[in-house]
């Protein structure tokens, strides 16, 4: 996409030229038997908390980092400095980390799984628009006020780019926001995102509504689940909940082959999925930049399980040169950056008469793998979640523990996918906002076993 | 060679806040200005090769704003004087119109106005060792747990960190604190029969002190290492955890755990406030339970002790300038006190501590734990052993998980001992236990006599989220009739 006023902030055009100008200062200061690598990660955002329908935290945050990885010989050497706005500032301090580096070259072990780099080409993408974070508080406020609303809106421009001393320049900024919020009916809560590009008074204000309008069912008396088995349908929050838990490792191939893996059968072909689970990183949902830090670009699809049987893991420049794997052009952790797991055919409105008996979990919250061998996870129910009988909401549930293997829910007791699929950028800011997104289906299973 | 960047004022911007705030002290009630400078070097090696070598140096402020009652944050890493300037019109302009929606009205009294240093204990500077003898040490750590051609993986890192946190405000506060920190990883897996366990030295980033170059001791590491390497061998060939109701022994790695999900965070008074119900979770724990819940049995002591040598969240003062001070959370199993700020304690009425922590420069203030302890209690550990009838000890996480009220929790553990008759018995892999908070800390029977610390570098909450870092130190202990259970073989 070509520059766009409508895009670029004062901020983003400064990184941009900024960003332009040092790769010739740095790259410019290289020995002949050097090469070096850039990635810029960078944003301009409002961070409004919310608690009770009003403003807790209000915090406005900019930040830039500049990410260096020097190559001589067989020696690697990486540094993140600050990305210095002044640009005397900047050239200053990039020569003197560089420096610095190439000092410490001298007294590192070499590095075995070096690879070499090379022109991964050029790429530059704006997307979004600029928005008004005042609008979106105000809407926020009139609909929030009249309900117990707990969250934060998070809105302004992220920015990934990458160059390297043989020619790669990839850029990619995104001017986006996303209200992440739940409502609360004393105890039990309903929750929604409200994600995109540019902010619409009625799109939100619908969701909103219809967020709250699912607290009545909250309101029937609470239903004691004792621990068991049972019939369980899984919202796609509650599903993306899951498939974030395998994002930690069980899509890296190093990993599977260090540790305990969790997809380790499966890659084995000693066990399989359903045929209805399909897996793959697809970057044709927008959710994330093609390039990786090195500036190397996936395919646009990657399979990882097709119709629930293995087809690869990620693979990164490191893992291929310490195992001869091919690479798709993985990140550092070898983790999906752009997760889709396609739908199936079960319908909106058939959800509860396809249940017939059994749980409505709407989300789950704080999984971890509790024998990761055999692909046993742990967690708990979170928010609004029901038991149904005969395909009726008969009240809400107390929060449940399950304990149940990804074989079991995602193969052998595995009924249906929802038609449905949500998309849902990442929401994580730890440290930094990243570019990063999953879409994912509903599931109904017809055994999930709950513990405690 | 020494550590690199050893001077933070040598490389980092300078700033003259003094200067600024006297210009903008009349624009808003109250205006602070704090700067992080942070430099971190990480290093690792698997099977005795090496996997990465990173520098990260990182330097920002952060703006406080008070007007009206409400207090907006506004950060950056552009010192320049017009950045500066930009980022105080902003914060100033957002939180005048966010005041009008604020949750609470706060004043002058919760933000104090200190001036005093804090600098981490230290035998010997961070500078002392060079890249060498840092990988020199990890090389012999990565050896010493290769015991048998069957572990397969050998994973040693170290991350040294040197933070400088200075913070100013127009009242006169000045507090100026300085953290030598170091996070050690060492782990070996073993693959025997087509069984992979991993067992490592005290659990993932557990290894995390305010300390100097002193913790890079062959002496100490190397013997640790073998047993680590030894006892992932053990689990190769160790049968699962019997499923059970057992008396649970657990050391002080797993208590560290135990304590910060179980203890911690449902007393943070933001959660029992409800600002993280959309995140981290809200608390079991009511305001009216302060002075009245038995949280535990007579032999639980909980302290918040930021004043403890060398743990890892050790400091003088709060981000907003709060003399932090040892108070007892939980004495003799009463519910005494809650992790919260000042803001916090005036919101909900709760006695609270000195906990208004941030992250770094970009990120405000929130309740957070700091140094949170079970102390020391009446028993050796020869006592817990043998008096033990049927139980097993667990060392070490690899697993955690807990509901958003913090009540049901399931945690997995690297190593198992089972007990039998007062005696250790042998060696089961993937021990597990579940249970509800409060039931499990009333059933607390038996605390040791010495304690042991450790810490982790990120604890997790916030919106926007941060990960910082806190230190729990306990002893064995040991609770009664605990649901335990292994692996799916």
């Amino acid at each position: 996409m070509s520059l766009d006023g409508n895009v670029q902030t004062d901020y983003t055009q400064k990184l941009f030229q900024n960003f332009k100008s040092i790769q010739g200062v740095l790259f410019g200061a290289l020995q002949s038997d050097e090469t070096l690598s850039l990635t810029l990660n960078a944003e301009d955002t409002d961070f409004i908390r919310w608690n009770h329908g009003l403003i807790r935290q209000n915090t406005a945050v900019e930040q830039a980092q500049l990410g260096m990885t020097l190559m001589k010989g067989n020696k690697t050497h990486n540094s993140t400095i600050p990305f210095y706005l002044d640009q005397t500032e900047l050239r200053k301090r990039a020569l003197l980390a560089l420096g610095m580096m190439r000092d410490q070259l001298n007294h590192i072990p070499e590095d075995p799984y070096q690879h070499s780099i090379s022109n991964e080409g050029q790429s530059e993408e704006w997307t979004g628009t600029t928005g008004n974070v005042a609008e979106k508080v105000t809407d926020i406020r009139a609909a929030a006020e009249k309900h117990d609303t707990v969250g934060i809106l998070c809105s302004g421009p992220v920015i990934s780019a990458t160059a390297n001393s043989l020619g790669t320049f990839h850029w990619y900024c995104s001017h986006n926001f996303y209200f992440d919020y739940s409502i609360f009916n004393g105890h039990q809560a309903a929750t929604n995102l409200y994600a995109g590009q540019k902010w619409n008074h009625e799109q939100f204000n619908l969701g909103f509504q219809e967020t709250a309008a699912s607290l009545k069912n909250l309101d029937r008396p609470r239903i004691d689940v004792k621990p068991g088995e049972y019939r369980t349908y899984i919202a796609p929050a509650g599903v993306y909940e899951l498939l974030d838990m395998m994002n930690w490792s069980s899509f890296s191939h190093s990993a599977l082959l260090q540790g305990p893996h969790p997809l380790k059968r499966l890659s084995e072909g000693k066990a399989s999925l359903h045929p209805s689970i399909t897996l793959r990183e697809n970057f044709n949902l927008g959710l994330a930049p093609r390039f990786n830090a090195e500036g190397k670009l996936s395919e646009p699809v990657v399979d990882m399980i097709k119709e629930g049987q293995f087809k690869s893991l990620l693979v990164n420049d490191k893992t291929h040169k310490e195992y001869n794997l091919p690479s798709n052009a993985a990140n550092e952790g070898e983790n999906p950056r752009s997760l889709e797991m396609l739908g199936g055919n079960l319908k909106h409105a058939d959800i509860l008469k396809k249940l017939d008996t059994g749980l409505y979990l709407s989300n789950l919250h704080y999984l971890n793998w509790s024998d990761p061998e055999s692909a046993r996870f742990t967690g708990m129910t979170r928010y609004a979640c029901f038991w149904v009988e005969k395909g009726q909401i008969k009240g809400p549930i107390q929060d449940l523990r399950f304990d149940e293997s990804l074989y079991t829910i995602f193969g052998s007791a595995l009924e249906a996918l929802t038609e449905e699929t949500v998309v849902s950028p990442y929401t994580l800011t730890y440290e930094r906002r990243h570019l990063q997104g999953k879409k994912n289906p509903g599931l109904l299973t017809n055994s999930m076993r709950f513990t405690l | 060679m020494p550590y690199p960047f050893s001077n933070p004022g040598a490389i980092l911007l300078p700033m003259d806040s003094e200067k600024y705030l006297s210009r903008w002290k009349h624009e808003a009630d109250f205006v602070s200005l704090s700067t992080v400078r942070e430099k971190a070097m990480y290093r690792r090696l698997r099977n005795e090769k090496l996997q990465n070598v990173s520098t990260a140096l990182d330097e920002g402020y952060r703006i406080e704003v008070m007007v009206d009652g409400h207090i907006g944050y506004g950060c950056s890493f552009d010192a320049s004087p017009e950045g500066v300037e930009r980022t105080f019109r902003k914060v100033l302009d957002q939180t005048k119109k966010s005041s009008a929606h604020k949750v609470f009205t706060a004043d002058l009294s919760h933000r104090p106005s200190p001036r005093g240093q804090f600098r981490s204990a230290v035998q010997k500077s961070l500078d002392d060792l060079g890249h060498k003898e840092i990988f020199s040490v990890l090389m012999e750590c990565s050896k010493a747990l290769k015991v048998s051609d069957q572990i397969v993986t050998r994973s040693c890192d170290s991350w040294v960190i040197e933070s400088d946190m200075e913070s100013f405000s127009t009242e006169g506060k000045h507090t100026h604190q300085n953290f030598s920190i170091v996070f050690l990883a060492m782990s070996a897996t073993a693959q025997k029969n087509g069984e992979i366990q991993s067992r490592s030295l005290n659990g993932g980033h557990a290894l995390g002190y305010q300390i100097g170059s002193e913790i890079f001791s062959r002496h100490r590491l190397l013997p640790q290492c073998e047993i680590v390497g030894e006892q992932a061998m053990e689990l190769v060939a160790a049968p699962n955890c019997p499923e059970g109701m057992l008396d649970l022994i657990l050391a002080p790695d797993q208590m560290t755990l135990q304590i910060h999900e179980s203890i911690g965070h449902p007393l943070e008074l933001d959660r029992i406030l409800g600002d993280e119900r959309n995140y981290a979770g809200w608390s079991f724990v009511k305001p009216a339970d302060f002075g009245e819940l038995q949280y535990g049995s007579k032999l639980m002591n909980v302290t918040f002790d930021p004043s403890r040598f060398g743990q890892l969240a050790s400091y003088s003062f709060d981000d907003v300038g709060h003399k932090a001070e040892r108070e007892f959370l939980i004495k003799d199993g009463k519910l005494m006190r809650g992790l919260g700020s000042l803001e916090s304690q005036a919101r909900s009425g709760i006695p609270g501590v000195a906990n208004s922590r941030s992250s770094s420069w970009n990120r405000p203030p929130i309740d957070r734990m700091a140094n949170i302890n079970l102390e020391a209690g009446p028993n050796t550990m020869q006592e817990i052993i043998e008096t033990c009838d049927n139980g097993i000890v667990m060392h070490a996480n690899r697993s955690w998980s807990i509901d958003d009220y913090r009540r049901k929790f399931q945690f997995g553990c690297e190593y198992g001992q089972l007990i039998k008759g007062g005696k250790v018995m042998g060696v089961v892999k993937n021990p597990n236990y579940r249970g509800i908070t409060v039931p499990f800390w009333q059933n607390l029977s038996h605390v040791g006599n010495i304690t042991e610390s450790f810490g982790s570098p990120f604890c997790g909450k916030g919106e926007p989220n941060q990960a910082i870092r806190v230190g729990h130190a306990s002893p064995y202990a040991r609770f009664k009739n605990i649901e335990v259970f292994g692996g799916a073989k």
